[in-house]
């Protein structure tokens, strides 16, 4: 019992509290918000969110961030499908989806490489590259939506995990762009926590000092982080426009604010260490769900911005608060520990010849 | 050409022995840390361990020889747990690319339990004091399987009992086949623990051998490289019939302290000493205005005070010197002069803006009075040797013309020269007539310096003792004993 007090006091605990309090409360106010429909349809408005999340949560835990991943994302998108467009309409899913993570890794890669090797400031970077590759997209790769995607991210858009009928006859599904999301949770997951790459995230993010005396390679690490959150920006591109059966140039920029939310919500540290992938889908899962079911209780629109701000502040500023009394308290309870355990010592010094 | 920092340096440690490495500040202590540890490179000259030449390898390499140097700030990982920081180096240093908690766990088990220790193997390392951080940066060490660990000054944060723990595990660990290399200053400890000595000075080795060949004075002149006599300070008491200056009556700060009074007379240095966790630095952070009371009362030259916050106490004359300069006084990357002058830069103003003339005179008359070594007050902070950047330090409050000066460990950190040159500062202020009130686990030093020696246990006043004619081993049987 004692663990769920403490989980429940913890960042991730307080979201996933607010997260399971509100759907209660909207279900009550609304009780379609707890059917099967609405419930597959937040899962299909996370999946963008959901997959920007995760690779932004790799960086606040590094103790970085990335806020040029929406840019890197169009511009992989809209350059794979051109390019899918002008020389081969019916290329396979697997190889447009490598075109587009392999565009948006040279793209991460140059964050990478600015970040890492010349070790300049992770937000005046990425801030700087979010403007950079949107203009370069936008001058050089054109500005026209493309509706004629390739057949493959078209037969994508049509491909289900679950399909079911209501009674009205209207129709609901699971897409099977879930399962994008569903593979980059679990191996980022994996990588966090049962990799030394993935300890290594966690260290820097700690104390980067340290993590260099102890001989990790932090450059490689930061490096890789960047580059990897490209490669996950290259793939939301074609899963998000394979949803919406259009490459829109103009598209995904702009939500950057809204994917740091949901990752700030879920208890990841701005300043690093913390944080987990289940904490960032909670944190995505309540973003979408303000988004989405505010209109359900007849909530305008406007105040979804208003919500998602005061939930930032709230989310995650109480459990900072929180911790901070409870590690005095800890500290102290330490010190007792500490203090009586040396007594013991002394106690078996003196009593040895 | 720049002068060398070190020069012909011959330091040999012998397997399973303590060796410790004592120099003033400034004297090239931590360059010889670094050159070893491989962070820094030589101009000329070799380091060998076990017989291998090292000279050439990166500092990763030289941990795989068995060399671990444990810095101040320990380099642990704060967002981690004990038993993976415990384990963590190790981990790298055998390229593993997957982790198992469980392995890990029971690994930094075996390690603590060796070491005789036991600290929770899931806490957060954030979440625990200081020592015990240093017992996992040691445990770390031991998991690395080195041979020789060096120790940076471990003992500057610890209290008296804590450093006697860390002693009796440095001694264990010492007879399990480990060599240690310990950095201090401090005299008494270089008696207590080490087997070995080597004195640097402007970078160069004076002095070294078994430490039975060195009485105290010896050594203490080998590192200051002047005569130093332990001496008491203290000016003349001040006589029996003055009015208190500071009265403090039954305060009480729950839950650090509890029902404390006592006085102290214009010119009288009362030192307070006691173990961590007796309440004494949070009542001289009640006095000083930082924290407040919960009941009792503080009466300031016959009349009662309430405190609300700092610049209250300051403008009542009380000036509060704090124990860590680098996080809580000082602006490392600032002028001299700001530094000095920042509490009291109204009383510089002209026509509302700051006035750059009489910030460098008054600034200038500081580091004369105080002996400030500096080149221009012009230059940061940070250029500072620790002696010097406390002065700084002491400058400031000395600026506020306080009729009360609190220190909280005035020479922690500070080199025996610059030590004994605090202290002379300290007698001549109370002979000035300031009322002084010094925090300090250094007892040698509050017996040289105070009239009175206040102790405190468990929040309570347990004793005050005049300090004429006050035997050291008694009042440090009776600190650590509680």
């Amino acid at each position: 019992m004692r663990w769920i007090k403490t989980y429940l006091r913890s960042s991730e605990g307080i979201i996933l509290l607010t997260t399971v309090l509100l759907c209660v409360g909207v279900t009550l106010i609304n009780p379609v918000f707890c059917s099967a429909p609405n419930l597959l349809d937040l899962i299909r408005n996370s999946i963008t969110t959901g997959l920007f999340a995760l690779g932004v949560y790799t960086a606040l835990l590094s103790g970085g961030i990335d806020v040029s991943f929406t840019a890197v994302a169009a511009f992989s998108m809209y350059g794979t499908v051109k390019l899918f467009v002008l020389i081969n309409p019916h290329a396979p899913l697997w190889l447009i989806f490598i075109v587009a993570a392999l565009i948006g890794a040279v793209l991460g890669g140059f964050n990478a490489i600015l970040i890492a090797l010349f070790r300049l400031p992770t937000l005046i970077v990425t801030l700087g590259t979010l403007s950079l590759f949107r203009g370069l997209l936008l001058t050089f790769l054109g500005t026209k939506h493309i509706t004629d995607i390739p057949d493959a991210m078209l037969q994508l858009s049509r491909s289900y995990l679950y399909r079911g009928r209501l009674a009205d006859g209207s129709l609901f599904s699971l897409p099977a762009t879930s399962i994008a999301f569903f593979v980059v949770a679990v191996l980022i997951a994996l990588l966090v926590r049962l990799t030394m790459l993935g300890r290594a995230i966690y260290a820097i993010g700690g104390s980067e000092l340290a993590s260099i005396r102890l001989g990790l390679p932090v450059v490689k690490v930061k490096f890789f982080i960047y580059v990897l959150i490209g490669l996950i920006a290259g793939i939301t591109g074609i899963v998000h426009s394979s949803q919406a059966r259009v490459a829109n140039p103009f598209d995904l920029v702009g939500s950057e604010l809204n994917v740091l939310a949901a990752v700030v919500l879920g208890g990841t540290r701005i300043t690093g260490g913390r944080g987990s992938v289940f904490g960032t889908l909670v944190g995505v899962f309540l973003v979408t769900m303000i988004n989405n079911s505010l209109v359900l209780l007849g909530v305008p629109s406007y105040w979804e911005r208003c919500v998602i701000g005061l939930l930032v502040l709230i989310g995650a500023g109480v459990p900072i608060l929180v911790q901070r009394v409870q590690h005095n308290r800890n500290r102290a309870v330490l010190v007792t520990e500490a203090n009586r355990q040396k007594q013991h010592l002394q106690d078996q010094a003196t009593s040895d010849p | 050409m720049r002068a060398p920092v070190l020069q012909n340096v011959n330091l040999s440690v012998r397997p399973t022995s303590i060796h410790c490495l004592a120099g003033a500040n400034g004297s090239g202590k931590s360059t010889l840390i670094k050159i070893i540890a491989g962070t820094l490179e030589s101009d000329s000259g070799k380091v060998e361990l076990n017989g291998h030449d090292v000279t050439k390898l990166n500092p990763l390499a030289r941990i795989n020889f068995g060399l671990s140097v444990i810095y101040q700030d320990f380099a642990l990982l704060p967002n981690l747990s004990v038993f993976e920081n415990i384990t963590f180096l190790d981990s790298v240093s055998r390229r593993r690319k997957w982790v198992d908690f469980r392995l890990l766990r029971r690994e930094a088990a075996e390690i603590l339990a060796r070491m005789k220790v036991e600290i929770p193997l899931d806490a957060l390392v954030e979440d625990l004091p200081v020592a015990n951080q240093q017992l996992v940066a040691i445990a770390r060490a031991l998991k690395n399987r080195s041979k020789v660990i060096i120790m940076d000054e471990p003992t500057s944060a610890l209290t008296n009992r804590e450093v006697k723990t860390l002693f009796q595990i440095v001694h264990s660990v010492r007879s399990a086949g480990v060599s240690f290399i310990l950095v201090t200053h401090k005299l008494e400890e270089i008696y207590e623990i080490c087997d070995e000595v080597t004195v640097i000075r402007n970078g160069e080795v004076v002095n070294h051998g078994p430490i039975a060949d060195f009485t105290t004075a010896q050594l203490s002149e080998a590192i200051s490289g002047r005569q130093i006599r332990i001496e008491r300070l203290q000016p003349p008491e001040p006589s029996a019939g003055t009015v208190p200056l500071l009265e403090v009556i039954a305060l009480t700060g729950v839950p650090a302290f509890n029902d404390v009074s006592f006085t102290v007379k214009p010119g009288e240095i009362v030192g307070l000493t006691g173990l961590l966790g007796s309440g004494r630095t949070e009542l001289a952070l009640t006095i000083a205005g930082k924290n407040k009371p919960s009941s009792g009362s503080i009466r300031l030259a016959g009349e009662n005070i309430s405190l609300r916050n700092v610049r209250d106490a300051q403008r009542h004359g009380i000036g509060y010197i704090p124990e860590d300069r680098l996080s809580e006084g000082l602006f490392l990357e600032q002028e001299i002069f700001d530094n000095m002058l920042i509490a009291n830069l109204k009383r510089r103003l002209s026509f509302g803006l700051l006035d750059k003339h009489a910030i460098r005179r008054d600034g200038d008359e500081w580091i004369r009075r105080l002996d400030i070594k500096t080149q221009s007050g012009h230059d940061p902070v940070q250029t500072l040797s620790g002696g010097n950047q406390q002065r700084v330090l002491i400058a400031r409050y000395l600026d506020l013309k306080p009729k009360l000066l609190i220190l909280n460990g005035p020479t922690m950190g500070v080199d025996v020269g610059s030590k004994h040159d605090i202290h002379l500062l300290i007698a001549e202020l109370a002979k000035a007539g300031t009322g002084l009130i010094v925090v300090s686990d250094d007892l040698p030093e509050l017996l040289s310096i105070s009239h009175r020696i206040l102790v405190m246990a468990g929040g309570k006043l347990s004793n005050q003792h005049s300090a004429q004619g006050l035997d050291l081993e008694a009042l440090s049987r009776e600190v650590t004993l509680e």
